[in-house]
C-alpha cells in the first residue's frame, strides 16, 4: 500500500458546518489504476487535492508509505511522492514541450516524450502549438518525469474528443500496469471509470447505488461525502 | 529547471511584456538618475560654497588678562568640525631701531608705543579681509611667511622696505627682530586727528606672525580665535562645543551669512529634487506594481502549477524578482548611457545664465549609478512583493479549481 487515507474529513473554511468529506478511509496500491466518480460537488476534486497535498484535511491523516505526508511537509510530498495531471493540461505557456517535461523531474524528457508518442519535431516547439490531445500527453510525460509512485489526474479526458480520450486512458492504464505506478483518476466519464482496476464512488448522501451505475462490477467502493 | 533558467526563458519568450517593462523602468531609472545627479551636484556645489565662504565661529575674550591659551587652541584644532584656525593677539610694543609716526606732542606712554597685532593668516579676519587696508607690496603673513607687515607711511618715514629688519620690544625690554615681508596702506591715514596718540594711529599698527608674538610677549595667549568650520551646516554644533569649553572666558560670534545667501537657491533645488525623487519612487513603484499585477493573472496559474509540482514559494518569488531585476539592470545601463546627455540638458536647464546665477556642475558619476541601482532594486522588490504576495498566499487548489472552471 503506497497511499492510505485515514478517517479524513474536510470542509471549506467559509462553510465549516457543511462537510464535503466525512470520515473517509481508503488505501491505494502501486500498479493499480483507480478511478473516482461521483456527482458534481460531491468532493472528488477535493479528495484528489488532499491526496496531492494541495490542501489539508480538517481531521484525519494521509499516509504515504506509512508516513504522514505532513511530517516532511506538503511541498516535499508534492515534489517527491505524487505527480499531477489536470483537465486543462496546465502546461507552462512560455516553455517548449521538452522544457515542460523537464519541469516535472530529473528523468530524460526525450525518453518520456517518445513513450507518450509525441513526434520529435514537436519537442522544441512551444507547447501551446500542440493539439489538445498532445498537450495532455505532454502533461502526462511531465507527471512521469518525477520519480513519484502516485499519479493523480483530475478529469484528464474532459477536454478531449473520444478517440484522443481513448488514447489517454490507454496511456494511464499502461502507466499503472507497465510502469508500476499507482494511478488515481477523478472523472465524470462512466466509460473511463469502467476501465479502472478499482472504482471509488463519492456520494453526497444520495440514494444512487454504485452497483446500478456499474452493473457487474463488484469492486466499486463507496465513500459517503 | 531552476528559477533563473525559468526567469531567462520567460524574459526571452514574453518579448512584448519584457519590452514594455523595460520602457517603463528606463523612464523611471532615467528620472531617478536625473534627480540623483541634481542632488549630488547641489551637494558638491554647497560643499564648494562652504569652503569658499569660510563659515566660522569667532571666539573673543571677555577679559584682557584671561586669554585663550595655546592648549585651548590645540584642543580647538583637534575638533572634527574644524578645518582651520586663525589666532589673533594684540599688545603694545616699543620701537627699537625706527621712529613711530606721531602728530602729537604728548609725552604719555601711549604716544611712545605701537600697536602690535599678530595673526596666523593676515589676509583673513583682519582689516585686510574687510577692505579697510590693502597690501601695497610684499606678502601677507601666513603659514610659511613669518615676519612683519608695516604701514607705507611708517616705512617711508624710516626709509624701510621689504626685506629690511626692524626691532620691537615689550614693556620689560624683551626684543625681537622682524623681517619686513609686506607694506600696507589704508587710505585713511591723512584723515586721522593730529592729537591722536601713536598707539592708536593706523601708521603705527604693526602686524606680525604669532611665533614672533609668542616670543616677544612670552606666549600670553590670544585675544581672538577665528575657528573655520569644514561644513557650514555644522556651524551651530561647533559653536556649541566651543561655548561648552570657553564660555567663561570668551564670547562667540558666528559668521555664515554669505554661505546662507549663496546656498539658499541650491537648498531650494535640493528640496525640489528630493520631492521629485520621492514622487518618482512612489509613482515608479505604483506603475511597476500595477503592470506586474496585471500580468499576474497568468502568473497566478503558473504559480499554482509550480506549487502543484513541488516548487517552493521562495523559488517562485526569486524567479519573479529576477525577471524584473534583470529588466531593471538593462534599464540602468540604458539610463546610464543616456546619463551624459541628460546631464547636459539638466545643466543647461538649471544654470541658464539668463534666469539664474547658480553655478552647478551636473555630471554622471559612478556613485549616481550606484544610488540608482540601490533605490531601483528596492523599488523592484516592493513591486514584486505587492504583486506576488496575494498569489503566494492563495491556496493553489483554489487557483487551479478556478482555472479548471
Amino acid at each position: 500500500m503506497v497511499l492510505e487515507v485515514k478517517n479524513v474529513s474536510y470542509a471549506y473554511k467559509s462553510q465549516k458546518e457543511k462537510e464535503i468529506l466525512k470520515n473517509v478511509s481508503m488505501q491505494f496500491e502501486e500498479k493499480k489504476f483507480y478511478t473516482i466518480v461521483g456527482a458534481s460537488g460531491a468532493g472528488k476534486t477535493t479528495f484528489l487535492s488532499l491526496l496531492a497535498g494541495l490542501d489539508m484535511p480538517l481531521e484525519g491523516t494521509i499516509l504515504y508509505d506509512g508516513e504522514d505526508i505532513q511530517a516532511k511537509g506538503l511541498n516535499y510530498h508534492r515534489k517527491h511522492h505524487v505527480s499531477l495531471v489536470f483537465q486543462n493540461y496546465n502546461l507552462i505557456d512560455y516553455l517548449t514541450t521538452e522544457e515542460n517535461v523537464r519541469l516535472g523531474g530529473p528523468k530524460k524528457p526525450q525518453d518520456l516524450l517518445e513513450k507518450v508518442s509525441i513526434p520529435q519535431e514537436d519537442w522544441k516547439r512551444n507547447v501551446l502549438q500542440l493539439s489538445g490531445g498532445q498537450q495532455q500527453r505532454v502533461a502526462i510525460a511531465r507527471a512521469l518525469a518525477s520519480s513519484a509512485k502516485v499519479l493523480l489526474a483530475d478529469e484528464p479526458t474532459g477536454n478531449l474528443d473520444e478517440s484522443t480520450a481513448e488514447e489517454i486512458i490507454e496511456l494511464l492504464k499502461r502507466t499503472a500496469h507497465e510502469l508500476g505506478k499507482c494511478v488515481i483518476v477523478v472523472t465524470h466519464s462512466k466509460y473511463l471509470a469502467a476501465q479502472a482496476d478499482e472504482i471509488i464512488m463519492i456520494k453526497d448522501g444520495s440514494i444512487e447505488s454504485a452497483a446500478e451505475v456499474f452493473p457487474g462490477r463488484e469492486d466499486v467502493r463507496n465513500i459517503y461525502g | 529547471m531552476t528559477f533563473y533558467q525559468l526567469a531567462f526563458r520567460y524574459l526571452k519568450r514574453k518579448k512584448a511584456k519584457t519590452i514594455l517593462l523595460f520602457c517603463v523602468l528606463l523612464i523611471v531609472s532615467a528620472m531617478i538618475l536625473s534627480t540623483n545627479m541634481i542632488l549630488r551636484a547641489t551637494a558638491d556645489s554647497k560643499a564648494a560654497i562652504g569652503e569658499k565662504t569660510k563659515a566660522k565661529v569667532v571666539m573673543g575674550i571677555l577679559k584682557e588678562d584671561d586669554r585663550i591659551t595655546l592648549d585651548e587652541v590645540e584642543w580647538i584644532k583637534d575638533l572634527e568640525e574644524v578645518s582651520d584656525v586663525n589666532c589673533l593677539a594684540k599688545n603694545d610694543g616699543f620701537p627699537v631701531n625706527f621712529q613711530l609716526i606721531t602728530n602729537s606732542d604728548s609725552t604719555e606712554e601711549s604716544n611712545q608705543k605701537a600697536s602690535i597685532l599678530s595673526y596666523d593668516n593676515l589676509e583673513n579676519d583682519s582689516g585686510f579681509s574687510e577692505g579697510v587696508y590693502r597690501l601695497d607690496s610684499g606678502s601677507y603673513i601666513a603659514e610659511g611667511i613669518k615676519g612683519v607687515v608695516i604701514n607705507t607711511y611708517l616705512a617711508d618715514a624710516n626709509q624701510l622696505k621689504s626685506g629690511d629688519m626692524i626691532e620691537v620690544e615689550n614693556a620689560n625690554g624683551k626684543r625681537v627682530s622682524l623681517k619686513i615681508v609686506g607694506i600696507f596702506l589704508s587710505g585713511n591715514e591723512s584723515k586721522q586727528p593730529d592729537g591722536m596718540d601713536s598707539v592708536n594711529r593706523i601708521e603705527n599698527q604693526i602686524f606680525i606672525d604669532n611665533l614672533s608674538y609668542a616670543d616677544l610677549f612670552e606666549g600670553d595667549g590670544y585675544a581672538r580665535v577665528a575657528v573655520y568650520c569644514k561644513n557650514p551646516e555644522q556651524l551651530s554644533v561647533l559653536e556649541e562645543k566651543l561655548n561648552k569649553r570657553l564660555s567663561e572666558k570668551a564670547d562667540s560670534v558666528t559668521s555664515d551669512t554669505l554661505y546662507q545667501q549663496m546656498a539658499l537657491p541650491l537648498e531650494q533645488i535640493t528640496r525640489a529634487a528630493k520631492l521629485m525623487l520621492a514622487l518618482t519612487l512612489m509613482a515608479g513603484t505604483a506603475i511597476v506594481s500595477l503592470l506586474l499585477c496585471m500580468w499576474m493573472r497568468t502568473r497566478q496559474r503558473e504559480a499554482a502549477i509550480f506549487i502543484s509540482i513541488g516548487k517552493s514559494k521562495a523559488s517562485i518569488f526569486l524567479q519573479a524578482f529576477l525577471e524584473s531585476f534583470l529588466v531593471f539592470a538593462l534599464a540602468v545601463f540604458g539610463s546610464c548611457g543616456l546619463g551624459n546627455f541628460m546631464a547636459e540638458v539638466l545643466q543647461g536647464f538649471l544654470t541658464d545664465p539668463e534666469t539664474t546665477d547658480i553655478s552647478l556642475e551636473v555630471l554622471l558619476q559612478f556613485k549616481d549609478a550606484g544610488i540608482l541601482a540601490g533605490l531601483g532594486s528596492l523599488l523592484i522588490l516592493a513591486a514584486v512583493i505587492v504583486s506576488l504576495l496575494p498569489i503566494l498566499k492563495t491556496n493553489p487548489k483554489e487557483t487551479l479549481s478556478k482555472m479548471e472552471g
